[in-house]
């Protein structure tokens, strides 16, 4: 199955792209996808716990599974205003 | 009226949109970019299919909680220079008091929930608040 990823404001600096077509052999958790982006396990484990999971533009919590088609965003602490 | 624009905001056109012969109260908020050291402007980023669908549920929010003649709201993104408006809310409703509560309610939850980025550092709007 796949899953589009989208990144945004610091993440998309970090990880240098905005978005990614991720193929998955089996289902997993957008925590699990997450920590998967980084080889740093500390660096990802830190930012999960300021970045917020959003699936085809609704919040979820980080322990959601993904279905495929999904689209599955990590969303930085917004600062809009 | 309810929209992400990467142009400048046309704030007369946005308290306009919500003048009704029924409103008592208008409330118009604009938050504009401020003076901070040598800042010319602020850069957002925006997740714009997602955003314009949170500020949708918030303005449905707002109009469950309070009785409001009309709401609009802009948000602008991409570079918003010195001294131009990044965000314009306008509330009219009966009476002045719903109309200043749903307007608070709207700028406060927008910074909380909206994918909506100051890129950079500096200061911007009303609250002050810094990025590192």
């Amino acid at each position: 199955m796949t899953v589009q990823l989208r990144f945004f404001s610091s993440l998309k600096t970090l990880l240098k792209k905005s978005e990614e077509e991720l193929r998955l052999e089996f289902p997993q958790s957008a925590r699990s996808i997450f920590e998967g982006l980084f080889d740093d396990k500390e660096l990802a484990a830190r930012l999960l716990r300021s970045t917020r999971c959003a699936i085809n533009c609704e919040y979820v919590s980080e322990e959601t599974v993904v279905k495929h088609g999904d689209e599955l965003a990590f969303i930085p602490p917004v600062s809009g205003g | 009226m309810i929209q992400i624009t990467e142009n400048k905001i046309d704030v007369a056109a946005v308290l306009g949109h919500v003048a009704s012969a029924k409103a008592g109260g208008t409330v118009f908020f604009v938050g504009t970019v401020r003076e901070e050291g040598d800042l010319k402007g602020l850069q957002y980023d925006v997740y714009p299919e997602m955003a314009r669908r949170e500020m949708e549920k918030l303005v449905g929010e707002a109009r469950r909680q309070w009785p409001l003649e009309s709401v609009a709201v802009v948000h602008r993104v991409g570079w918003v220079p010195l001294g131009e408006a990044s965000v314009a809310i306008a509330v009219s409703s009966a009476h002045r008091k719903e109309a200043y509560a749903a307007s608070r309610f709207l700028i406060d939850r927008i910074k909380e929930v909206v994918p909506i980025w100051k890129e950079g550092g500096g200061h911007c709007e009303c609250h002050g608040e810094a990025r590192p």
